[in-house]
């Protein structure tokens, strides 16, 4: 059970590990965002549902979420930590527990696969997975926490590293979330129904689809932030001392934030308002993450010209700041009253999906490839992704802006009589197509982006067999 | 270095006295406060007897559609969540109280309105609107970018399913009559006989096992209970 | 039965539980042991302590035993 704890020369890091976590999240990323591309186009097209149950917008999109969130995602925050982890408490993880965490997740991700098309979904967002899944997803966990925590008990150096701290706020928040949201009483073998009823569930789904955003895209993220970007910039994190202290106020004021997705329903107003205040007084530790990131830099800003792994982190901590503005400002009640349920919601969320979790994840990816392989193969590919990406964000991101502000004011407005201006709903669904085909295009760039990232580290490590370089290359 | 020192203890020494394992205390305490303030209320809310009086649980057929509703998804483009705006009062109808969803497992609030919100469908069109409109959206809302559902049509449910569904959200404490829960498939049959002789009405012919039936049903009550008390305390009653 | 309990309907008690109290002391709590981090974070004679752990990413990691 334990990791070899002997201090040899020939003791190495896993990195076969990251090298299974790294391809994980390429083909993730990709299928992802294909699922994504299909539901987009599905908007703008209605025909593309073909009619087939199994492809419809409705049992497409958990797919999407789910494969960008937990498969695309999860597999980068993974692929991070396993290498950071082991380098920063200068100890190897367990292998067996670690490939069984690896197997383990991508069997979920499989079964998910197999299960939401079907139709097979709890309709929670971001938790559809029926029951048998979410059980596996709780043993799975729990392998993850051994590896994680046995590493941290066996660790030869005495600090913890803020990004550990991240890191485990991660593996400890991830778990109750994700047993508090889960409890149900099966019915059948794919059914079950939860053991809260109406509003308390939809708060407890809340606390966890919230938290989710808190604890699985947030704070694992800002944990590679705290790594990768000291690494790629060659510089220590601005402020130690801030980081120490953000983090602390980030873990404690987000957990409250839930109920900012029910604002105006018929949750206690004391519960509303409570999750409204603490999403705005969120602003401080989250800037207080973003300043630090890119204060990193101090010193080398000319690098943010030449070295497109830094531009995929700098943008990435940009929009990490944006979104976490706007989040707030979507809690304040009035902008609520007209953000919610549009579009606008659909973008903030892939401000921070594509704009942060996505482009840290490409930079830290790009940083990886030769440190795991060697030189890759086309360097000028790398820029030309950071700028399909970039371009198809903003195109996406402004595309929903405004979309929702249309369907949103278009929804509330009334005539001069006192009645809906827009009576016909259909009529406000017609004025949305040009910002579904701009989504549409924005998102396929985005897509092919991720694609030629892909192509790009099939040839990397082409070219690593091909020269007969199977062992890691021990760069930096 | 100093920082680095080794390390040969026994492991659940170095779990529990270390640092580590104070940290991992630490952070689920912080997470813990605001997650018990904001859920443990509402784990015990008491709503007043009056207050759910009038408010029935979904009838066994209502079950088998509301188990199609969630297993296609449709809680991801239409909110059941009327919120208490003139905008929205006017478009919809009256707004959606707490006690109205307290049968409602799992909860289809939604978070996104691409269709409009359904929580005040039930009986805005006949059955036989929603029997064209489930088949082709275009043939009853001209525009819309909604998909057919034409396996609606030909897929059956199963009532020994849809029993299951009933008997576990009976143990979760709905309240269901002992004639019904005695003899599910009886009242799934009774219903759906009414929904078929209603369609046959507007020339319509449909086998009462078909998932259709069911899910209009379904639709058909979304929000009558609520709506109809709210009428009755406008209308003076207590 | 706990899932009778969590069902605001078959709920027997009337009485509020209300946390109110919690979030008080707990946040003044919070806010006192923040405060008091904050000083130690910021406290001149912690500060070589923090720079060192600032550079922890930054040393050489090939291997485990590589940090001589």
């Amino acid at each position: 059970m334990s990791p070899d704890t002997s201090n040899g020369a020939h003791e190495t890091y896993d990195d076969d590990i990251v090298r299974l976590f790294f391809g994980a999240t390429v083909l993730w990323a990709v299928v992802g965002m294909l699922v994504g591309v299909i539901i987009a186009l599905q908007l703008a097209f209605w025909p593309a549902n073909m009619d087939v149950p199994y492809l419809t917008f409705g049992r497409l999109r958990p797919l999407h979420t789910n494969a960008v969130i937990f498969a695309f995602a999860g597999n980068a925050v993974f692929t991070g930590i396993y290498y950071s982890m082991q380098r920063l408490m200068k100890v190897r993880t367990h292998d067996l527990l670690s490939r069984i965490h690896f197997w383990g997740w991508q069997g979920i991700i499989v079964s998910a696969a197999l299960t939401l098309p079907f139709g097979f979904t709890q309709s929670r967002e971001y938790a559809e997975l029926i029951w048998p899944i979410d059980i596996a997803i709780a043993v799975v966990w729990v392998v993850f926490a051994i590896n994680f925590f046995y590493t941290i008990a066996y660790r030869k150096v005495q600090h913890l590293y803020v990004a550990i701290w991240f890191y485990m706020s991660f593996v400890l928040t991830v778990a109750v979330l994700h047993i508090v949201n889960a409890l149900a009483l099966p019915a059948t073998l794919t059914r079950s129904f939860p053991l809260y009823s109406g509003m308390t569930d939809a708060l407890v789904q809340w606390w966890y689809g919230h938290n989710a955003v808190a604890f699985f895209l947030t704070t694992p993220f800002l944990g590679l932030m705290y790594y990768f970007l000291p690494k790629a910039a060659e510089r220590p994190v601005f402020s130690y001392r801030l980081s120490i202290i953000h983090f602390w106020a980030l873990v404690f004021l987000y957990i409250w934030a839930g109920p900012h997705h029910l604002l105006y329903s018929g949750l206690p107003d004391w519960v509303q308002t409570v999750g409204s205040i603490f999403s705005i007084m969120l602003i401080a530790p989250s800037w207080g993450g973003m300043l630090n990131g890119l204060l990193t830099l101090r010193g080398a800003w000319d690098r943010l010209r030449t070295d497109p792994i830094i531009k995929f982190l700098v943008v990435g901590v940009s929009f990490y700041g944006m979104s976490t503005f706007e989040g707030p400002m979507m809690s304040v009640r009035s902008v609520n009253a007209l953000s919610h349920f549009t579009n606008w919601v659909v973008g903030h969320v892939h401000s921070g999906a594509l704009g942060w979790n996505g482009m840290i994840s490409f930079g830290m990816l790009y940083w990886l490839a030769p440190r795991l392989w060697g030189k890759v193969h086309n360097e000028s590919w790398v820029s030309l992704h950071f700028w399909m990406a970039t371009i198809g964000i903003v195109l996406y991101v402004v595309s929903m802006w405004a979309g929702g502000l249309t369907e949103g004011l278009m929804w509330r407005a009334i005539n001069a009589d006192g009645l809906l201006a827009y009576p016909n709903f259909v009529d406000i669904v017609q004025r949305l197509a040009p910002f579904y085909w701009t989504r549409f295009f924005g998102g396929t760039l985005f897509l092919l982006g991720a694609l030629l990232m892909a192509f790009n580290f099939i040839l990397t490590i082409r070219d690593a067999r091909a020269a007969g370089a199977s062992a890691p290359v021990a760069a930096k | 270095m100093s920082d680095t020192q080794h390390t040969q203890e026994h492991w659940h020494r170095r779990v529990l006295e270390n640092k580590g394992g104070l940290f991992a205390v630490l952070s689920v305490a912080a997470i813990a406060v605001g997650s018990m303030v904001e859920l443990v209320p509402m784990f015990t809310v008491d709503y007043a007897p009056e207050e759910v009086v009038g408010i029935h649980p979904y009838t066994p057929l209502e079950v088998a559609g509301r188990d199609i509703y969630v297993r296609e998804g449709c809680y991801l483009c239409h909110s059941q969540w009327v919120r208490p705006f003139r905008s929205e009062t006017l478009r919809y109808g009256t707004w959606s109280r707490a006690e109205e969803y307290v049968y409602d497992r799992p909860f289809q609030l939604g978070s996104r309105r691409i269709g409009p919100d359904l929580h005040r469908v039930g009986g805005k069109y006949n059955n036989a609107w929603h029997y064209e409109h489930m088949r082709n959206p275009r043939s009853t809302s001209p525009g819309s970018i909604m998909p057919n559902y034409p396996w609606l049509y030909e897929w059956s449910y199963d009532p020994a399913d849809v029993a299951a569904s009933v008997n576990t959200l009976a143990t979760l404490g709905h309240p269901y009559a002992d004639d019904v829960l005695a003899d599910i498939p009886g009242a799934i049959r009774a219903q759906a006989d009414d929904v078929v002789a209603d369609l046959k009405a507007s020339n319509i012919e449909v086998e009462p096992d078909k998932e259709i039936v069911a899910v209009i049903a379904y639709l058909q009550r979304l929000g009558l209970d609520g709506r109809a008390k709210v009428a009755a305390a406008e209308g003076g009653a207590k | 039965m706990i899932a009778a309990s969590l069902n605001p309907v078959f709920r027997a008690a009337s009485e509020a539980h209300d946390l109110g109290w919690l979030g008080s002391v707990s946040t003044l709590l919070f806010v006192v042991a923040f405060l008091a981090w904050s000083w130690v974070a910021y406290n001149p004679r912690n500060r070589a302590r923090w720079e060192a752990a600032g550079r922890l990413p930054l040393e050489d990691d090939s291997s485990p035993g590589g940090d001589a």
